[in-house]
């Protein structure tokens, strides 16, 4: 068979299915008490086989992964994170903060040292995960020992040892950081440090900046995602936190840096 | 009671002799797919928790099939101020039963690939090195492996494939990297990759396709530390007949092997846009 009509067959099939059972050939059967003759007439097509004594069976996301994960995985739609501190913003930056705003306004002025136009990050990317303005989305794949998260915009990857090993030397600081996650019961905590501080947070953080994250499934649509910010750019460490909303794949590819030069060449 | 014992023992043995070769056949797609050919018996198959072969691990090509995928000798490099780090090392090739069967009018696009080579190899501008290339760059690529899908995230440009395990389908749209639909056979994983955008290339080489590429790999596990990987290579806009490269990839072992930024748009800005020098942003 077409490989594209597959999945529709078997989508006809489970809905004819479903049809078959809310018509409550199960609950007539049982109850037998209804006047018969006053029911629609039945499909001809043999309903279900009767299941009466199947377990209702867990919805499957609360089945670990074959490695004893939490199971986290999906395409997911990441919302803009609300502030969750005490005073419900942002606090103060310090005077180091301050320095490093001023710092950045200069160069922002400099044209190319724009991240994102440059095809090099986008300036909203994790970690930790923010809203992009638009195709914020993103799949999360467990393997053996791992947690992967690809992010459409860049198609940007985090790969996450789950057994919290030590950071990388500190001579290798990456924009992304280097990020080391365990499981604390149904929770993901991945810690986060070797910052460049050249990483588009916020964007005045610096290489000092210690994330935390937690990644907790709520339910089979969402996600709890809560984040913690220390670095010394601020006055004192904050947090926020956002649902994750459930979305649909694939996730296209982004490939801004090539089309980005293709076009440039073309122009020529 | 003696005999009870003996239908016993012959029944189970009777029943793991079919559940065997149907638990083979799990997951396998309708035969005549990918022109299935046996490949190397493996000595070990470590499973993963789903009973499937384990690719999970950070792995990499050796021997620098990236150069040329032909043998070559040594050679020169292109740029001349970096004297013997940019000469050309020498390799035995990937390629099975070569040479690659060029039409003729291919053959002089490879040659001008070839002297075109500093400025339009897809790697020097660092864009997505597409399939099969990003297999044997000589950076690391991890695998990441779950019942549905087998990821794999290069670290050469940030490159990231998805092999889709169950949601199959013919490629959505043309990409650099392709749409990599994958089964199991048996022990080895066969995926059938389309959709790859004709801008992509094999090597250093200017060895080249078109969009209408078709690429069949095998991956299977050979040791602990060490899998078999083929791809057949079939284009018909530019070769006579299909063909098929081979390479073992190895298991980064080293305690602290991880996949690294590396963010290549930056390095080929000067390349590009001759821009070269931003060294402030790092």
């Amino acid at each position: 068979m077409n490989s594209r009509l597959r999945p529709l067959c078997v989508a006809a099939t489970l809905a004819l299915a479903t049809l078959g059972t809310t018509r409550g050939t199960f609950a007539q059967a049982r109850g037998g008490t209804q006047t018969r003759r006053a029911q629609p007439a039945q499909p001809t097509r043999p309903t279900a086989p009767a299941q009466p004594t199947q377990a209702v069976k867990p919805p499957s996301w609360t089945q670990k992964t074959p490695d004893g994960q939490s199971d986290l995985q999906g395409y997911w739609t990441a919302v803009v994170p609300m502030i969750t501190s005490s005073e419900g913003v942002i606090p103060p930056l310090s005077a180091e903060g301050k320095k490093r705003e001023a710092d950045l306004a200069a160069r922002q002025s400099v044209r190319g040292h724009d991240f994102d136009s440059r095809c090099i990050l986008w300036n909203s990317e994790e970690p930790p995960t923010l809203s992009p303005s638009y195709n914020s989305n993103l799949q999360i794949v467990q393997g053996q020992g791992y947690v992967m998260i690809l992010q459409e915009l860049m198609h940007d990857v985090r790969l996450i040892p789950i057994d919290n090993r030590p950071h990388l030397d500190s001579n290798i600081t990456q924009r992304f950081g280097d990020s080391r996650g365990y499981w604390d019961g149904e929770t993901l905590i991945v810690e986060t440090a070797n910052y460049s501080g050249h990483n588009p947070f916020q964007p005045m953080s610096s290489e000092k900046l210690k994330l935390t994250e937690r990644f907790r499934r709520i339910d089979d649509n969402t996600l709890q995602y809560e984040f913690t910010i220390d670095d010394p750019v601020w006055m004192q460490p904050w947090s926020a936190a956002a649902r994750w909303v459930r979305t649909e794949g694939p996730l296209p590819e982004y490939a801004c840096h090539e089309e980005t030069a293709e076009a440039n060449e073309k122009r020529i | 009671m003696k005999h009870r014992i003996r239908s016993f023992i012959l029944v189970t043995l009777g029943l793991t002799l079919l559940v065997l070769p149907l638990s083979g056949q799990r997951g396998t797609t309708p035969a005549g797919r990918g022109g299935a050919q046996p490949t190397t018996p493996t000595t070990v198959a470590p499973r993963n928790a789903d009973g499937r072969p384990d690719l999970n691990g950070i792995w990499q090509a050796l021997d620098g099939p990236n150069w040329n995928i032909e043998p070559h000798a040594a050679d020169f490099g292109t740029v001349p101020q970096l004297g013997a780090i940019n000469a050309v090392p020498p390799g035995t090739g990937i390629v099975e039963n070569g040479p690659i069967p060029y039409k003729s009018d291919a053959l002089a696009k490879r040659a001008e690939n070839y002297r075109n080579r500093t400025s339009q190899d897809p790697e020097a501008r660092c864009y997505l090195p597409g399939v099969p290339r990003a297999m044997y760059l000589p950076q690391p690529f991890q695998i990441v492996q779950s019942t549905e899908f087998i990821m794999m995230v290069f670290q050469y440009a940030g490159a990231v494939r998805s092999v889709y395990m169950s949601d199959q389908k013919p490629a959505p749209a043309t990409s650099w990297m392709g749409w990599s639909n994958g089964h199991w056979e048996g022990n080895t994983l066969v995926i059938e990759t389309t959709g790859l955008d004709e801008r992509t290339w094999f090597d250093r080489a200017g060895n080249f396709h078109s969009g209408d590429l078709k690429v069949i790999e095998r991956i299977s596990v050979r040791s602990a530390d060490i899998l078999n990987y083929e791809a057949a290579i079939e284009d018909p806009n530019v070769f006579t007949r299909a063909w098929k490269i081979s390479v073992p990839l190895y298991r980064r072992v080293d305690k602290s092997a991880q996949i690294l930024d590396f963010k290549c748009a930056q390095f080929a800005e000067g390349l590009l846009y001759g821009e070269p020098g931003k060294q402030s942003t790092k």
